[in-house]
């Protein structure tokens, strides 16, 4: 088999097939807890429940459209099913899956950019539980050892994952970066400013997707006109 | 102990848990194995996919102690089961925790403290679960059309695709960025931005001219280390 064919016709209807079964297998699972509190015969107050509902939900609802979108070009078709069932994605499955691809001095998007992601999301799962599954048996002994300040310190982690991420894109693209940076930038400041008299779903979609989807539409027609 | 911490840690909730980060792990260990097995059918070296895991597994490191700083702030008042699986599984830990606090909030207690009752504890484990199942459902329907829409747009074109995800990359962190910077340029968070971009930024000039292996490798690790010791001297 060519190449093209062990990806497509092999390794990605695999993949589609075993992610969504076990995406709808982890949706059923996810009632464990709950289930198990119920046969105890401890449910949580209908007007409590309903009230949680409809101050979390419309906070989190454009989350399940925008995050997909946005990461799914880096993450792949077995990187989405594989980050979406096991969570914290932009601070942890993105960039292992975006690092992966680096090291190994693959293109990322590519077929072979696709399955070094599935690695390095695979790997960044079992490094995650391992660290959790410690955790849980000495986290708060740990965490009572560590001085407040170094355990906010730890918390910044993130923000410079990020940015050394963007280093990152923006040296491997600095045309793309050109356009993608200021749109960045500037729906932030919009995001922050005047798009709030807009609807809360929409005000805070918006400026996440217009620069994805603006810096991709850059980037297309750049690469379309052969400037890239 | 709180009468719910009983509950909130015993077997049972523990043995409710152990499936949904079960399946969490099978699915990374079967989808490694079949992209281990493609790979290299595909001409992917050996060498390739143990660089691969290995910068993978130094990148998990650093976000996973912030996962686990995460969990055992829900631990108290959650207990371990539930904050081990929450955590190991959909949603996030920017997530979770909000999720968890007004969840016992509308149930009248304040999560972490001693009027926590086991009706709040089941209305943050309902809570947390319900307004996280949007994500995998998206992910169970679309993931598959969304790489059909890619391809199309790209019609087979690799340049086109690599320039979409590059693109996706850009776009997405530098905006993580923003939001970080935008509210306040000289805070802990911005000034741990500014290091660690500089310091990648550099290392990524030096690694282009000298091919470095322990950049590729340790790149992201030291400016991210970097960047949270300069971000912490604001604090």
């Amino acid at each position: 088999m060519k190449n093209n064919d062990i990806f497509n016709k092999d390794f990605i209807p695999y993949i589609i097939k075993n992610g969504r079964l076990l995406s709808l297998l982890g949706m059923l699972l996810s009632f464990g807890p709950g289930i198990a509190l119920a046969l105890q015969g401890i449910f949580p107050p209908m007007d409590a429940l309903l009230a949680a509902v409809s101050i979390r939900l419309p906070m989190v609802a454009h989350l399940y459209i925008t995050e997909p979108i946005s990461y799914f070009a880096v993450l792949g078709i077995p990187g989405t099913y594989m980050s979406f069932l096991s969570g914290n994605i932009s601070n942890l499955r993105l960039p292992c899956g975006s690092v992966a691809q680096e090291s190994a001095g693959v293109q990322e998007g590519t077929d072979e950019g696709t399955i070094i992601a599935t690695i390095g999301v695979a790997v960044s799962t079992f490094v995650n539980i391992t660290v959790l599954a410690i955790g849980v048996v000495g986290g708060t002994y740990i965490t009572s050892i560590l001085p407040a300040k170094v355990l906010e310190g730890i918390n910044l982690l993130i923000p410079a994952l990020f940015a050394s991420l963007a280093a990152n894109y923006i040296r491997q693209n600095p045309k793309v970066a050109l356009i993608g940076v200021p749109l960045a930038f500037a729906m932030t400041i919009l995001g922050m400013g005047p798009l709030q008299v807009l609807p809360s779903a929409l005000a805070n979609s918006l400026p996440i997707l217009v620069t994805v989807f603006g810096t991709m539409g850059a980037g297309i027609a750049l690469a379309k006109k052969g400037k890239i | 102990m709180l009468e719910y911490l009983k509950i909130a840690n015993s077997p049972i909730l523990w043995i409710s848990v152990i499936p949904a980060v079960g399946v969490v792990l099978y699915q990374a260990a079967a989808f490694m194995r079949k992209a281990t097995e493609s790979g290299k059918e595909m001409g992917i070296t050996d060498e390739q996919i143990r660089t691969a895991k290995k910068s993978a597994f130094l990148a998990a490191l650093g976000p996973s102690l912030v996962i686990l700083i995460g969990m055992v702030a829900l631990l108290t008042s959650m207990g371990g089961p539930v904050s081990f699986m929450r955590l190991s599984f959909i949603g996030s830990v920017m997530y979770e925790l909000p999720s968890a606090d007004i969840a016992a909030s509308t149930a009248g207690s304040t999560l972490g403290t001693d009027d926590m009752t086991a009706a709040a504890f089941a209305n943050a484990v309902w809570i947390m679960t319900l307004c996280s199942l949007g994500w995998i459902i998206v992910s169970a329907l679309f993931t598959d059309k969304m790489g059909t829409l890619r391809d199309r747009v790209a019609k087979g074109s690799e340049e086109v695709l690599a320039v979409i995800a590059t693109a996706g990359g850009v776009a997405t962190f530098t905006y993580q960025v923003a939001n970080r910077v935008v509210p306040g340029p000289i805070s802990d968070q911005a000034v741990a931005c500014y290091v660690a971009f500089i310091i990648m930024f550099a290392l990524n000039l030096i690694n282009e001219k000298k091919k470095l292996a322990w950049i590729s490798q340790f790149g992201i690790t030291i400016a991210m280390i970097s960047g949270m010791v300069a971000g912490s001297f604001l604090m």
